[in-house]
């Protein structure tokens, strides 16, 4: 619990006094812009994540949430607006980001075996071999996988590949963990076990996470705020606080009626019928 | 027990068929279909071989055409694969070099044979220039469009990971781009050795195709030494042609295509 000094439901000023990992200012991102072809992914949104928070990002599929992460990611350029990473402006991708995609299987590389997979972020920052290598099982461990090492990504299950990519991801010891639809491709019980592994290894680690989801009891069982993006092209429609504690387990706090008041809340800000929907 | 039953079949059926067509040239020769100033018979052959195999000059024949071989194959991949990645990346170069690329490509390498003789002579450096040159557009190209065909997401991971410059070459774009490569030395290790015998034949530097232009130029009797040099030119090829087999096996071991040969193998074996 080293995150003691956070509280669980960051007020606004709590957010305001701590130290800022990310803010987004009036972002936009025009894809071709300037030609006749031009599609407008996202028109302006402004968020800021405080050190230690658990961020989700959720809204309508199509609603440019990749395109967000991306942009806030260092991996593609926006059109406007301002972004900066512990008050620095981001230009490309800071060295103390981790970022986990959805699809494991392309992110991973299978030329490569698990151990080699985890330790390249480390010997890419000059970490020596023997380091690495007891760095990478360490970290391997953390995420419940033992002795995997030798054998290559594709030899796993889908779950287990998650968890050597969110090792990778974590082997560096960033300060923000950013990821886009990390569950999506898992089967239901190993999404619940990977919820509780992201949720413990941030116990742990004192780690910021900014989880982007199409999933809205996901994004509520995870986070301490929500993002709630309109549909295409994508506006802050509104944040919505968690107060659920740092305590949350799969059954219990699914059913309880916090969750599912803001459950309510948050379908009706996403569901395209629902009376809000611009 | 039924694994080794397979296995020894798998060997049985080519074997057999070497036999046959052996057995076939024999009958055709011998039996007086062609002449014996057309073509030999298998057995005069096979002897002229067997003497030829025990002179030191059989091997030394070999070995300069592997050396050319090796030589124009090594220049020509690092270049076709430090080039390709280079205009891969960018795309203006892409687009101006690939018009020059596809000419180039067009010219079949042995048109320019007489120009290189006449600047580089009967030697080593004409036969390996001819080689890199003649093997290295067709290389360039499938470097070209394997580097470019990366997925996105591979190269996002390398910069998400902070993997950059040459690293990120040998590490991320060599692998992701190694399917098409593999397949480009395939063709390229054929070709390099059809390019060393012609520039021996024609060009008349040392190795396998300067002596079957002087076993044509004994005489009659002479051509089964020439049909035992011919002969050596096509087990060289299926030598080298197994050599690429072997190493994509092991290079490659980890791709989706070997991995699904692996299991069909299996699945053949139950």
């Amino acid at each position: 619990m080293s995150q003691s000094t956070v509280s669980p439901t960051p007020s606004a000023e709590s957010r305001a006094a701590g130290s800022e990992v990310l803010s987004v200012e009036g972002l936009r991102k025009i894809y071709n812009e300037g030609k006749p072809q031009a599609k407008t992914a996202i028109d302006d949104v402004s968020f800021s994540v405080t050190k230690g928070e658990f961020v989700c990002i959720v809204g309508p599929s199509g609603a440019g949430k990749t395109t967000l992460l991306r942009c806030i990611s260092g991996l593609a350029k926006p059109s406007s607006g301002k972004l900066a990473f512990e008050g620095a402006p981001l230009t490309a991708v800071p060295d103390q980001l981790g970022l986990v995609f959805q699809d494991y299987g392309r992110s991973l590389y299978p030329w490569f075996t698990n151990a080699k997979n985890v330790g390249l972020p480390l010997a890419a920052r000059g970490v020596p071999k023997a380091q690495r290598t007891r760095r990478v099982s360490e970290i391997l461990a953390s995420v419940g996988l033992g002795h995997v090492e030798k054998q290559y990504p594709w030899e796993l299950s889908g779950g287990m590949q998650q968890r050597v990519a969110i090792a990778r991801a974590l082997s560096y010891q960033p300060d923000l963990l950013l990821m886009d639809e990390p569950f999506a491709s898992v089967d239901a019980q190993t999404r619940f076990d990977l919820e509780d592994l992201i949720l413990s290894v941030r116990r742990d680690l004192g780690i910021t996470v900014v989880l982007v989801t199409h999933d809205i009891d996901e994004a509520i069982y995870l986070s301490d705020r929500i993002v709630v993006l309109s549909g295409s092209p994508s506006r802050v429609r509104e944040v919505v606080d968690v107060p659920l504690g740092r305590q949350r387990e799969q059954v219990a706090t699914r059913a309880s009626d916090e969750f599912l008041g803001l459950r309510r809340h948050l379908l009706d800000l996403v569901m395209p019928h629902a009376p809000h929907a611009a | 027990m039924n694994a080794r039953m397979s296995r020894s079949y798998r060997w049985l059926a080519p074997a057999a068929a070497v036999v046959a067509a052996l057995l076939l040239w024999q009958l055709v020769t011998a039996g007086g279909l062609f002449r014996p100033d057309q073509f030999p018979t298998m057995v005069d052959t096979l002897l002229a071989l067997g003497k030829a195999v025990a002179t030191p000059a059989y091997w030394i024949s070999i070995g300069s055409t592997v050396q050319a071989w090796f030589l124009g194959m090594v220049i020509a991949s690092v270049l076709a694969i430090t080039i390709g990645s280079a205009l891969a990346f960018n795309d203006f170069a892409f687009r101006s070099a690939a018009s020059v690329i596809e000419i180039f490509k067009a010219i079949p390498a042995i048109a320019i044979l007489p120009l290189v003789i006449l600047v580089l002579g009967s030697t080593l450096p004409m036969k390996v220039f001819l080689i890199s040159f003649g093997v290295f557009w067709p290389l360039v190209i499938q470097v070209i469009y394997g580097v470019r065909s990366m997925d996105p997401v591979v190269l996002d991971t390398a910069r998400a990971l902070g993997v950059r410059g040459v690293r990120r070459f040998v590490v991320v774009t060599i692998p992701s781009a190694s399917p098409y490569i593999a397949t480009g030395l395939r063709i390229a290790s054929a070709s390099a050795l059809i390019l060393a015998v012609v520039s021996e034949l024609v060009g008349g530097a040392a190795g396998i195709g300067r002596n079957i232009l002087q076993a044509q130029n004994g005489g009659m009797t002479a051509y089964p030494v020439m049909y035992a040099y011919l002969l050596t030119a096509g087990l060289l090829g299926i030598v080298l042609t197994g050599a690429f087999f072997l190493l994509e096996r092991n290079v490659m071991h980890w791709h989706e295509s070997q991995r699904n040969i692996r299991s069909n193998a299996e699945g053949a074996l139950k």
